[in-house]
């Protein structure tokens, strides 16, 4: 449980970390985009401020010059009205001729000069030829506005549009000519004068439009428009409209299926009403998705407006603007994206590596743990040796314990008690040394007094010792020793500790003796083998085959192990050290019943011979000579 | 307890040398020992009512001296039983085996003779046991 706890407030803890990320990327990326927002609404104000100040420049300029120019026909015509030539009819044909110079100074706006006389009849229109003159010579004008007004008021009159007999619009700027002989050089047109006619300038509306669109500004892109002071269109791109009413049925209708939005054309309804009301300024129109500003003031003439001046500009530099904010917007969007995927692939690797640490950590654990548990059993196995090995030497001492006592007590059985206690000391002897070589074995501690020997020597030397003994007890058993090929001349050498080696056959010797009932027979074989793999190392194999009781079935499977089998006399402990010793020389052992009919067991082991055989050994020769069958 | 001049005492322990020095030391003192080196033929031989006391090693071979007890128990229900061993038993060991009524650890301790132990001593045990 503790390491899935721990895996649980790893786990929290990235997600803490993930949220982490996550929340700084989304702060990054709204600050960012924010930011930029920002920016990108300062550039538009900042170009939409640009447009509407430079529309509301040019539409001041234009209005001036526009002002100016009218101011100059109007100064024109009134100069003209004192003339002697006009107020003497006599000078008429004189007066013409000054018509036709006033005309040609101010001919970038002037369509015409023309003299009405105080019946509103045409007296002369300059620039006419004689035809026309004749055509027009004395017709009655006397109901337009630009006569009647003047007539009445003695003042100059700036007309809206008109549309002229020869049906093109024009405006007209007209003054009354009245008689000077009161007052010459006073400059006004007096109220006490006598009226004598008027003189009229007609300015054509598309003269006007053409001469206001040639001075815009070139690299500003604008539109312009003109109304006169009732409404009316003097001027406007496309030219189709010049003469409507801009608060008309056909350009209202045009301006609801041209403009979109559709609030869009009350705003600019509402402008041009603020316009005509005789205010400057500007205002700012979406059409069709793009921004316009729209900038008006009116055009002076004779201290009065006489027209209103508009100019457009698309704000081209803020749609442009709009564009790049759009792409900042795709950018913020791309690196907010590409901020997550980072954030995702780093608490991708953080988990992982979180993961492969708690994989590693998990691992380590059930190491440990595997190694403890193994530790246990060894300590476990540790004890029960401890305690098995305390129960056998304590049952020597026993005897010997008990025997010095009885000693005493009973002489007579003296020899009887001193065999035992001998017996019973070399027992324990013996103990001892076992368990002091399983204590080296297991703490590997045991040293190898490596030598190149010849185990022939040794086995017979075994084989002697163990007849003697044999002849000792009468129990009258057969030690065989059957050599390799049956040469008893052919020494088998090997590379060990000659004395590990000697222990480990007198063991099976012994083991096979002791088990074997008076009359049996015990047989020590050697053969040499091949074996083929890991480069022709030549191998000899040593059985001791003997007709006893054999193994118990029960104590097969651990027969190697510590005090599993134990003789009358024996340790215990013989089977498990000879074990060790071989293995110890690379070497292996194994035990089997005998399966061929006749009772007992063979005991076997196999060792590496040195690789040079067929160096000669003369004194083990010799000591060959002691044993043999 | 007995007719006999001395007490009769069962020692199996499959050790020849242990039940010859203990036997020995008992019969020097007047004490009438059957001794048996295998288990299965001890409990083959006992009668209900032939022994004042037996002793069992613990550690035989084929049979330990707690599975000879239960099947001594079964033969006869009131001999008294010691047990004589090189192993270090404790308390908790006895109790998990119906002896007489153990109690306390002393109460255990009483039945229980560890090797190796002076001759004279384990006379002095063993005499003891017989009286109380």
């Amino acid at each position: 449980m503790p390491s899935l706890l721990k895996g649980w407030s790893a786990s929290k803890t990235n997600i803490v970390i993930l949220a982490a990320i996550v929340t700084v990327a989304l702060v990054v990326s709204i600050f960012s985009y924010q930011y930029s927002t920002f920016t990108a609404n300062k550039i538009v104000e900042i170009s939409s401020q640009e447009v509407r100040s430079n529309a509301r420049i040019e539409v001041h300029d234009l209005s001036q010059i526009l002002s100016n120019r009218l101011q100059t026909v109007s100064a024109l015509l009134q100069t003209l009205t004192p003339s002697p030539l006009i107020q003497n009819d006599t000078y008429k044909k004189s007066a013409f001729i000054l018509f036709n110079s006033r005309q040609l100074a101010t001919s970038e706006l002037t369509n015409f000069y023309m003299w009405l006389d105080k019946d509103g009849k045409v007296v002369w229109i300059s620039n006419m030829n004689q035809t026309t003159y004749q055509k027009y010579k004395g017709t009655d004008l006397s109901y337009r506005p630009y006569f009647t007004v003047p007539k009445t008021t003695h003042m100059a009159y700036y007309s809206s549009l008109i549309d002229s007999n020869d049906k093109i619009p024009r405006l007209y700027i007209s003054y009354p000519i009245i008689n000077s002989t009161a007052g010459i050089g006073s400059g006004e047109a007096g109220a006490g004068g006598i009226f004598k006619g008027v003189v009229v300038a007609g300015i054509r509306a598309d003269t006007l439009g053409n001469l206001l669109k040639n001075r815009l500004f070139s690299q500003f892109n604008s539109t312009i428009g003109l109304l006169d002071r009732n409404g009316i269109i003097l001027y406007t791109n496309p030219q189709q409209y010049v003469g409507e009413s801009i608060f008309g049925y056909k350009f209202q209708s045009v301006l609801s299926s041209a403009l979109k939005p559709p609030e869009s054309k009350n705003l600019l309804n509402d402008l041009i009403k603020r316009s005509l009301q005789g205010y400057t300024g500007s205002g700012d129109i979406l059409v069709n998705g793009k921004m316009n500003t729209i900038a008006y003031e009116p055009v002076a003439a004779g201290g009065k407006n006489f027209l209103t001046l508009y100019i457009s500009a698309q704000q081209n530099l803020a749609s442009n603007v709009s564009t790049l904010i759009d792409q900042q917007r795709y950018f913020t969007l791309l690196v907010v994206t590409i901020i997550a995927a980072v954030a995702i692939i780093v608490a991708f690797l953080v988990f992982s590596w979180n993961k492969r640490l708690e994989t590693t950590v998990r691992a380590r654990t059930a190491e440990l743990a595997l190694a403890n548990e193994q530790l246990k059993v060894h300590d476990k196995m540790q004890r029960e040796f401890i305690n098995i090995a305390s129960h056998e030497m304590k049952t020597p001492t026993q005897a010997i314990l008990g025997y010095s006592k009885l000693i005493q007590r009973h002489p007579e059985k003296r020899e009887e008690m001193i065999q035992a206690i001998s017996r019973n000391a070399t027992r324990l002897q013996r103990l001892t040394s076992d368990i002091l070589d399983v204590t080296r074995i297991e703490s590997r501690s045991l040293r190898l007094n490596l030598e190149r020997f010849n185990l022939n020597e040794v086995i017979s030397d075994v084989v002697a010792d163990y007849r003697n003994e044999i002849e000792k007890s009468k129990s009258d058993i057969e030690l065989l020793y059957n050599h390799y090929g049956g040469n008893k001349n052919n020494p088998l050498f090997i590379e060990g500790d000659r004395g590990r080696i000697t222990q480990v056959i007198s063991n099976l010797v012994s083991n096979a003796i002791k088990f074997t009932k008076k009359g049996g027979s015990v047989l020590i074989t050697e053969e040499e083998r091949i074996v083929v793999d890991n480069g022709n190392s030549n191998q000899v194999m040593i059985s001791i085959k003997d007709n006893g009781q054999g193994i118990d079935p029960e104590i097969y499977p651990r027969l190697f192990s510590k005090f599993a089998a134990k003789s009358e006399t024996g340790t215990g402990l013989g089977l498990f050290i000879s074990k060790s010793i071989i293995e110890a020389h690379g070497g292996k052992i194994w035990a089997k019943n005998n399966n061929d009919g006749k009772k007992g067991a063979t005991f076997a082991f196999s060792l590496s011979l040195s690789k040079h055989q067929k160096q000669k050994d003369q004194s083990s020769n010799e000591s060959n000579n002691g044993g043999g069958s | 307890m007995s007719g006999d001049s001395g007490n009769r005492i069962l020692l199996v322990d499959d050790e020849p040398d242990l039940t010859a020095i203990f036997s020995m030391g008992l019969e020097d003192n007047g004490l009438k020992v059957n001794t048996f080196n295998d288990p299965q033929l001890a409990l083959s031989e006992f009668k209900e009512g032939a022994y004042d006391l037996v002793i069992l090693d613990y550690k035989m071979p084929n049979m330990n001296g707690f599975e000879l007890y239960r099947k001594i128990r079964k033969v006869d229900e009131k001999v008294r039983v010691c047990f004589l061993t090189a192993f270090d038993i404790h308390y908790e060991d006895l109790k998990r085996i119906p002896l007489q009524s153990i109690s306390t650890e002393q109460d255990a301790m009483k039945f229980l003779i560890q090797k190796p132990i002076e001759i004279d001593d384990l006379v002095k045990r063993i005499k003891e046991e017989l009286i109380s």
